[in-house]
């Protein structure tokens, strides 16, 4: 996995400058842009970090940047910089997930200390897709019998119940069982469930 | 006796009609001749003849026969010829002193009347001293002599009749004249309500018309004071002033003067008066004799002046204290974007700042780094001054100042302070600034002020419309005389019935406007000789544009 790289996005040529001085000091990776076109045209999605925005900018402004990216579904989280604190935008900027808005001129503790936390926010989002990637790609190898199995099991329903609701005798559910917790990977019923829950497989009750 | 008679009244009539013959010189003649008289009848048979023997007629010019005496010549005749030698003298003398009097008249009436009476006189003296001496045979002509010169002094006489009738009558139709004249200025001078005055400077005394009286009040008729006197009447701040041009005139520097003043009048008010005058006669050595002239009380004008001065002094007051409260209230919308155009310099300077501290504090230190760095810092601080210089000057309540200004930098600089507004709101502004503008005279602030409001405006009608349509157009041209500068938006548009009324005061089409933004800058353009109007654009949106007159000189842009 390569190294995070912090992505900075100020049309001020000297903010630009300073920042990317100030990240580059604190031992960042940085890419700097000055307008979020450029930014969006080099951008890769698979090279992990965090971005720090400017709110204000001629043609795409930041909270502009920010439903852009959601729409592709990126989950780089953004530390939004802005001149004016202007409290209905950085609602609006924190309720879309922004990491943190931070007012220019700002310190470098607050700014470090939003982006390390944006970087860890962001692996961690990283690390639960990938999870649920796993869990989706291994949902995925079950026949359509072990899910019936497994979403009549994630509802709570004992092998008898099961049974007799699929048609079955509780040998067979038995076995399934064994199949689905085998290629799930999970060492027990409570680990299988939320594993089934995470890949959003509700259980079925009737 | 007829000849005595002729001749003396020949003497009389010179002596009174020329007025210069002595008057003892013709008593002594008159006596003379009176002597002669009685001698002719005491001795002889007259003062010619002793006897005269017999008449003989000869013939003189063109046949005309006469009878001359043939007779023995009287002694006492001799005497005869001095008196009449006497009298030639006497004519001579009086026509000298007549053509010595050296006008036309006399001269001429010395040339007819003396001229004759003198040549027909040594024509005649000289006709009987040669007939004394036998030489011709002619008769004594002397009688006939001075009728011939009375003659031509009863036609110089009726000649002067008539001319002084004609003269009389025309001294009559002058009179009239003056009359009608000096009615006519007195006219002239009530109703303009003039006074006039009449310096007699070598009596230092100063005639007055009646309309002193009006003005100023107490003198007693008809008015004539002293020069002295009159000075001490004017103001003594405006009497050097006053003494200073009379003198220019009375020297003959200056045709005339004409000076404002103030004199005391009778309640102790100082009055206001205009005064106009001239020399109207010098002395042979061009020292001025009379010197006269007309007063006007302009005390009322002045007033008026004073009071119309001092409104407009009030009235441009208000407009500047007006224009800035505007200019205040305009800032303060923008405030916002204000902030942020101060925060971004120092927003860099910040973070390259504390860069630096790290650069520094590692081993081993960047220094060029750190170097690059403080140059930027430098820059960064110049901005943000640069930022509160504009919006200092902005804010500054100031006397409207005159200066050369350049419309192309006002344009420029208004964007730039509303640089973070624009981007704020997605506004884009297009230049067209025509190169190598003349510069107008102006206030800097105030022209900033109305391209801010023209620009706040534009940026008010497009926003509305999508982020990509929101433009402006800013140009500037050169258009007779004028710079002319023009914002256009692409916005919904004024309907045409406003586009004049939205100048007017608390008119707006904005729903928070207060409706005064443009009314200040009419305000302010029409107190820079300029124009502001607004157009609808032939496809969308509105145009403004104002004009301010180029200065005038090239020194007096420079």
């Amino acid at each position: 996995m390569s190294k995070e790289i912090v992505f900075i996005v100020d049309d001020d040529a000297s903010v630009l400058k300073g920042l990317r001085r100030l990240l580059v000091a604190s031992g960042f990776e940085v890419a700097a842009f000055d307008s979020p076109r450029q930014f969006i045209e080099h951008y890769d999605p698979s090279v992990p970090g965090c971005l720090v925005l400017d709110v204000a900018m001629p043609g795409l402004n930041g909270m502009e940047l920010q439903q852009e990216l959601a729409a592709r579904g990126c989950a780089l989280p953004i530390v939004f910089l802005t001149g004016h604190g202007d409290v209905p935008t950085s609602v609006q900027a924190m309720k879309r997930g922004a990491a943190d808005f931070l007012t220019k001129p700002v310190d470098e503790n607050d700014l470090l200390a939003a982006i390390r936390t944006a970087l860890e926010k962001g692996s961690a989002l990283r690390r639960e897709r990938d999870e649920l990637a796993e869990v989706k790609r291994r949902i995925a190898t079950l026949t359509p019998r072990e899910r019936e199995v497994l979403e009549h099991i994630v509802a709570g329903k004992r092998n008898k119940q099961v049974a007799g609701e699929l048609g079955t005798v509780e040998k067979t559910v038995k076995v399934h069982r064994a199949r689905v917790m085998g290629k799930m990977q999970a060492k027990s019923l409570a680990e299988l469930v939320r594993l089934a829950e995470r890949a959003g497989i509700r259980g079925t009750l009737d | 006796v007829p000849a005595y008679v002729l001749i003396v009244a020949s003497i009389w009539s010179i002596h009174f009609f020329f007025g210069t013959g002595s008057a003892r010189f013709a008593w002594g003649l008159t006596g003379f001749y009176a002597l002669l008289l009685a001698i002719n009848f005491l001795t002889g048979a007259s003062i010619n003849y002793e006897h005269i023997n017999a008449l003989r007629p000869i013939v003189v010019w063109g046949g005309v026969t006469v009878p001359i005496a043939d007779a023995v010549v009287n002694p006492w005749s001799r005497l005869e010829a001095l008196a009449f030698v006497l009298w030639i003298v006497f004519m001579m003398h009086a026509t000298v002193r007549l053509w010595a009097r050296g006008d036309r008249d006399s001269r001429r009436k010395a040339a007819i009347v003396g001229g004759s009476f003198l040549v027909l006189g040594v024509l005649g003296a000289s006709l009987a001293q040669l007939r004394h001496e036998g030489l011709v045979d002619f008769p004594y002509l002397r009688a006939w002599v001075v009728f011939a010169g009375l003659l031509a002094l009863g036609y110089e006489l009726s000649s002067d009749v008539f001319r002084a009738a004609e003269l009389a009558r025309q001294v009559h139709v002058t009179e009239a004249d003056a009359r009608e004249q000096a009615e006519r200025l007195r006219l002239a001078l009530t109703g303009a309500r003039l006074a006039l005055w009449d310096w007699d400077i070598a009596a230092g005394t100063v005639y007055l018309s009646d309309r002193w009286q009006e003005i100023v009040g107490g003198f007693p008729q008809p008015i004539v004071i002293t020069f002295r006197a009159l000075a001490t009447m004017v103001h003594p701040d405006d009497f050097p002033e006053l003494r200073r041009r009379l003198r220019e005139v009375l020297k003959g520097k200056s045709p005339e003067y004409e000076v404002d003043h103030r004199v005391r009048n009778q309640s102790g008010e100082w009055i206001w008066i205009h005064s106009r005058g001239e020399v109207v006669s010098r002395d042979a050595n061009g020292k001025a004799l009379r010197m006269s002239g007309v007063n006007e009380d302009i005390t009322a004008r002045r007033l008026a002046e004073e009071r119309f001065r001092q409104s407009e002094a009030d009235l441009a007051q208000q407009r500047s204290e007006f224009a800035h409260l505007s200019r205040v209230s305009m800032l303060g919308e923008l405030s916002g974007s204000l902030a942020h155009e101060l925060n971004q310099p120092l927003a860099a300077i910040l973070s390259n700042a504390q860069a630096a501290q790290r650069f520094l504090a590692q081993n081993p230190e960047d220094l060029r780094e750190v170097r690059e760095i403080l140059q930027d810092i430098v820059d960064d601080d110049k901005r943000a001054g640069e930022v509160i210089r504009r919006l200092r000057a902005l804010l500054r309540k100031e006397e409207i100042a005159h200066h050369p200004v350049d419309c192309n930098e006002i344009v420029l600089d208004v964007l730039r302070l509303m640089r973070s507004d624009l981007v704020n709101r997605n506004v884009s502004v297009s230049t067209q600034l025509a190169p190598a503008l003349p510069q107008v005279t102006g206030d800097r602030v105030q022209l900033q002020q109305v391209m801010l409001n023209l620009v706040i405006n534009g940026c008010d009608a497009v926003d509305a419309l999508r982020p990509r349509d929101r433009q402006l157009t800013v140009r500037t041209a050169l258009v007779d005389g004028h710079i002319e500068v023009a914002v256009a938006d692409r916005g919904k548009g004024i309907a045409p019935a406003d586009l004049e009324r939205v100048f007017e005061p608390f008119v707006t089409t904005k729903p928070h406007g207060m409706g005064l933004g443009l009314a200040v800058c009419r305000t302010i353009v029409t107190a820079h000789a300029g124009r502001i109007w607004a157009a609808r654009n032939p496809d969308a949106g509105t145009t403004f544009r104002f004009t301010v007159p180029v200065a005038l000189t090239k020194a007096a842009a420079a």
